[in-house]
């Protein structure tokens, strides 16, 4: 075997072994979650349930996510996430199986909304809303804002854990879907990362090796071994519970 | 243009982000480079580009001989990078922009990436309350050779996607296109050497050029894990044998970089004696690299514990006044804009 042989045998193996790192690191991620939130998610300890009216109506817990904006001037105001907080201010469920839990201000907790109510939430209300923050965001401080959202009376809740014991979780919707979710994107993870890199194997060792499907097939190497990385990376940031989940988002400048 | 620069000079870190040009202006006048030493810059870069070219283009230079050091003068050209994109080698400010489109192209990747992704962020160990994206914490194998490995497949698409926000938000108008050009050179300069040799190009630039910006990223974890990054003095592991930091041109001496960026790359072992040595854990003043590598990633499975290493600069004397780390990060800003404008 010539040296050239030999390093584009090394190059293959650097490729799959961070392969394997990158699928090995989402597998032992969602595993470690899935570990985190066993005992609160297992059934009889996650239990539904409807919050009830408290007199303020401020709710019976509340996510906040402390964010700044910033912008050149010219374009969109993206936002990045300082703090996210979970606040359990106190109040009462109605379960489903006719138990009235009691839930103290300041217990230990985690408030789960979706996604997609937080992006509601922290979407642009319009051109007056983008003009009156632009100035702030081309700051070098940027412009800082407060996204907050509460499970009020009336909404359904799903209550996982023991109040007073370990850290509840407090959910707007079935975390077991969540639970359900990430196995999915893991298993999309590995299977998908797996297939990829023995696709571009198959074809770096399509005979003649070092013929025109070779290079076709180590090029998709290189290609895949960047992408790889960064699809890593929207795996960590997609599993991570609702109320870890980083929030971001941009303002678009308005038309016109 | 010129007045921004200007207008930045006149700021109030002027004097902190000039120290440099005046050391230089008090010496000897130097040709073409701001400070004698920045030559032992360009001859890295030199010898490890010309490694490349030969095994490019001589058949017979594809050989281990010239690919390990190849390799090493890629993680070389790295360092490179990070020197001069925290003070320009040369006194011209094309040249130093041409110059980082020279080094971008050793890496495979933008030199300038390095301004938010290591002046602004790393130097703070975090990016406005959240964490460093080299933050060691981020990997969490077990078996610590792993994340060895593994650590760049993290930092890496966490520094790019964190440069492209910074990008798309920065009022350094400039920055933009320079960052362009870099990406255009790095991958036109790449592109072009596949479409003439594919496999020589791949295995014998390509394979060297990733392996260099791999490494770069991993000295984040080797010089931070189990470091304490909250406290002054304790937040970083330094490497302090001689002949190792005259060819990392002093770049085993982190603990200082990260306090007084604005120093000198060369002016980093003297300081370090004065400022770090006495308010530092001795388990992170390490002697030899190789060994500590070997320690911790060979000989170990396991993660060291952490340990309350901050305890030796709560016994040490006064400290040196430093400035907070929001005043640090301002001023790295400053610099960068500078450096960037003028």
């Amino acid at each position: 075997m010539d040296f050239t042989s030999f390093m584009a045998g090394f190059a293959l193996l650097a490729f799959w072994v961070n392969t394997l790192l990158i699928a090995g690191a989402g597998v032992n991620e969602c595993l470690a979650l899935r570990r985190r939130y066993a005992a609160r998610l297992a059934p009889g300890s996650l239990r539904r349930g409807t919050v009830l009216a408290d007199d303020a109506g401020e709710g019976v817990a509340r996510w906040r996510v402390q964010q700044v904006g910033r912008s050149n001037g010219r374009g969109p105001i993206l936002f990045h996430d300082r703090a996210r907080v979970s606040t359990v201010l106190g109040g009462a469920l109605q379960l489903d199986d006719g138990t009235r839990v009691e839930l103290p201000a300041g217990a230990a907790g985690e408030v789960w909304i979706s996604q997609a109510s937080k992006r509601r939430a922290a979407a642009c209300a319009g051109a007056e809303a983008f003009a009156a923050a632009l100035p702030g965001a081309s700051r070098a401080a940027g412009w800082e804002r407060g996204v907050e959202l509460a499970l009020r009376g009336g909404q359904p809740i799903w209550l996982g854990g023991q109040v007073g014991s370990t850290p509840i979780v407090l959910a707007g919707a079935d975390p077991r879907a969540w639970r359900a979710r990430i196995t999915g994107l893991t298993a999309l993870l590995v299977v998908g990362l797996l297939l990829v890199a023995g696709g571009c194997t198959l074809l770096c060792l399509w005979p003649p090796v070092f013929g025109t499907l070779s290079k076709l097939g180590a090029f998709a190497a290189v290609v895949a071994f960047n992408l790889f990385q960064l699809v890593g990376k929207l795996h960590h940031d997609a599993i991570q519970p609702p109320s870890e989940r980083a929030l971001e988002g941009a303002w678009a400048r308005p038309r016109g | 243009m010129q007045r921004a620069a200007a207008d930045l000079a006149a700021g109030p870190i002027a004097g902190a982000v000039g120290t440099a040009h005046s050391q230089t202006a008090a010496g000897a006048p130097t040709w073409l480079v701001r400070h004698p030493t920045e030559w032992r810059q360009v001859g890295i870069v030199a010898v490890y580009q010309s490694l490349l070219m030969l095994m490019m283009f001589v058949p017979a230079a594809r050989h281990p001989l010239v690919l390990i050091p190849a390799g090493m003068l890629s993680f070389l050209n790295a360092v490179v990078i990070h020197n001069h994109l925290h003070r320009g080698i040369f006194h011209s400010h094309r040249l130093n922009m041409i110059w980082r489109g020279v080094l971008s192209f050793g890496a495979l990747y933008p030199a300038s990436a390095n301004v938010p992704s290591h002046n602004l962020v790393h130097h703070h160990f975090g990016d406005d309350g959240q964490p460093d994206w080299a933050d060691p914490q981020q990997v969490r194998f077990r078996w610590n050779l792993l994340n060895l490995i593994h650590f760049p497949n993290i930092a890496g698409p966490n520094t790019f996607a964190g440069v492209g926000r910074w990008a798309a938000t920065t009022r350094q108008a400039s920055f933009a296109r320079q960052y362009l050009g870099e990406l255009a050179v790095a991958f036109g300069l790449t592109g072009a050497l596949l479409l003439y040799d594919f496999w020589p190009a791949l295995l014998f630039v390509v394979l060297p050029q990733f392996y260099g910006a791999r490494c770069i990223l991993r000295i984040n974890l080797i010089q931070h894990d189990g470091a304490d990054t909250a406290s002054e003095w304790n937040h970083s592991r330094n490497f302090v044998g001689r002949a190792f930091n005259w060819i990392m041109c002093n770049n085993g001496y982190h603990t200082i970089h990260h306090n007084r960026a604005g120093l000198h790359w060369s002016e980093l072992a003297a300081a370090h004696r004065r400022e770090v040595a006495p308010r530092i854990d001795p388990t992170l003043d390490e002697p030899s690299m190789l060994a500590y590598l070997v320690r911790t990633y060979g000989v170990r499975l396991k993660r060291p514990a952490a340990r309350d290493l901050a305890a030796a600069e709560r016994g040490a004397g006064r400290a040196p006044e430093l400035p907070s780390r929001t005043a640090r990060r301002a001023a790295a800003e400053q610099a960068a804009a500078l450096e960037q404008a003028v």
